[in-house]
């Protein structure tokens, strides 16, 4: 059963709101893999990740007779998720230095600084293990709120109007997070790979 | 359609996020496309960025819930068939 098949059954909600444990086992199952995707990006820590998991379905149950059904589940879901995390990083101070500051002029646009078309490397140099550790870090390196807008817009598939409501802000806000977190990106990116190259 | 107007490569940066994601109108994605074709720099730019996003994508794509994660979890949510 999918997302959008549950967000439309009204009896499904109503049996999710009585406790229905059958119902919420559904609703784990549909989504708690795109969950533990999503707390794995944000904390880049699989025990973390699987603590943001079990609270989030924690507090979801318990929050289950409130729920109005005004938002799909999957973006209730991720709220819940997205906060628990921003949470986490703030009380261990997981914070990360932007790398973006010495790019950006003082009216806050971005100059590319890497400039190398590294996309002719051949498949097997863009990606591996060593390739995937870089898009980790690299994702772990935005700034918290940054990193949310990336994951939830870009890798979650998310639409802009969605991840403003998973996170609270406005539209214009989440554009411009999401164009300083995909350019801060490419040039992490960039710089490994230009490395890769010279290397060759 | 005035396909004679040139777009400098700042202009473009202000486009990015449009472009990725297929919501510029016609006349600016023409535009974006005959600058890209003069400019090596703004191409590689925004090749790279493309290329950036489609491999972040692949890579989460690759992560998937452990069994044993699964488990705890429906322990944990009182959820196990007994």
């Amino acid at each position: 059963m999918n997302d959008s098949v549950i967000n439309n059954d009204q009896a499904f909600l109503e049996a999710l709101r009585m406790g229905d444990k059958k119902a919420f086992a559904i609703l784990v199952e549909t989504n708690s893999e795109a969950i533990y995707r999503v707390a794995l990006r944000m904390l880049n820590d699989p025990e973390d990740a699987e603590d943001i998991l079990q609270e989030t379905f924690i507090k979801a149950y318990r929050s289950l007779p409130n729920f109005e059904g005004r938002s799909q589940f999957s973006t209730w879901l991720y709220r819940i998720a997205v906060n628990e995390a921003l949470m986490m990083i703030r009380k261990r101070k997981l914070d990360t230095i932007s790398i973006n500051q010495d790019y950006e002029t003082d009216e806050g646009d971005f100059i590319p600084q890497q400039i190398v078309d590294w996309c002719c490397l051949p498949e097997k140099e863009l990606i591996n293990n060593e390739s995937r550790q870089q898009i980790s870090w690299a994702i772990k390196k935005l700034s918290p709120s940054n990193r949310a807008v990336f994951i939830l817009r870009d890798l979650s598939g998310l639409s802009t109007r969605d991840t403003a409501e998973v996170l609270d802000i406005s539209e214009a806000a989440v554009k411009t997070r999401l164009l300083r977190s995909r350019l801060e990106m490419r040039e992490h990116l960039s710089s490994y790979y230009a490395g890769r190259i010279a290397a060759t | 359609m005035n396909t004679d107007k040139e777009l400098p490569c700042c202009d473009l940066m202000h486009h990015l996020n449009a472009l990725i994601d297929g919501d510029l109108d016609p006349e600016t994605t023409e535009l974006i496309q005959n600058h890209m074709e003069s400019c090596q720099k703004c191409r590689a730019v925004i090749n790279t960025l493309n290329k950036t996003i489609e491999l972040c994508q692949e890579g989460t794509q690759q992560i998937h819930l452990p069994q044993d994660v699964h488990n705890r979890l429906l322990e944990k949510l009182h959820l196990c068939e007994d």
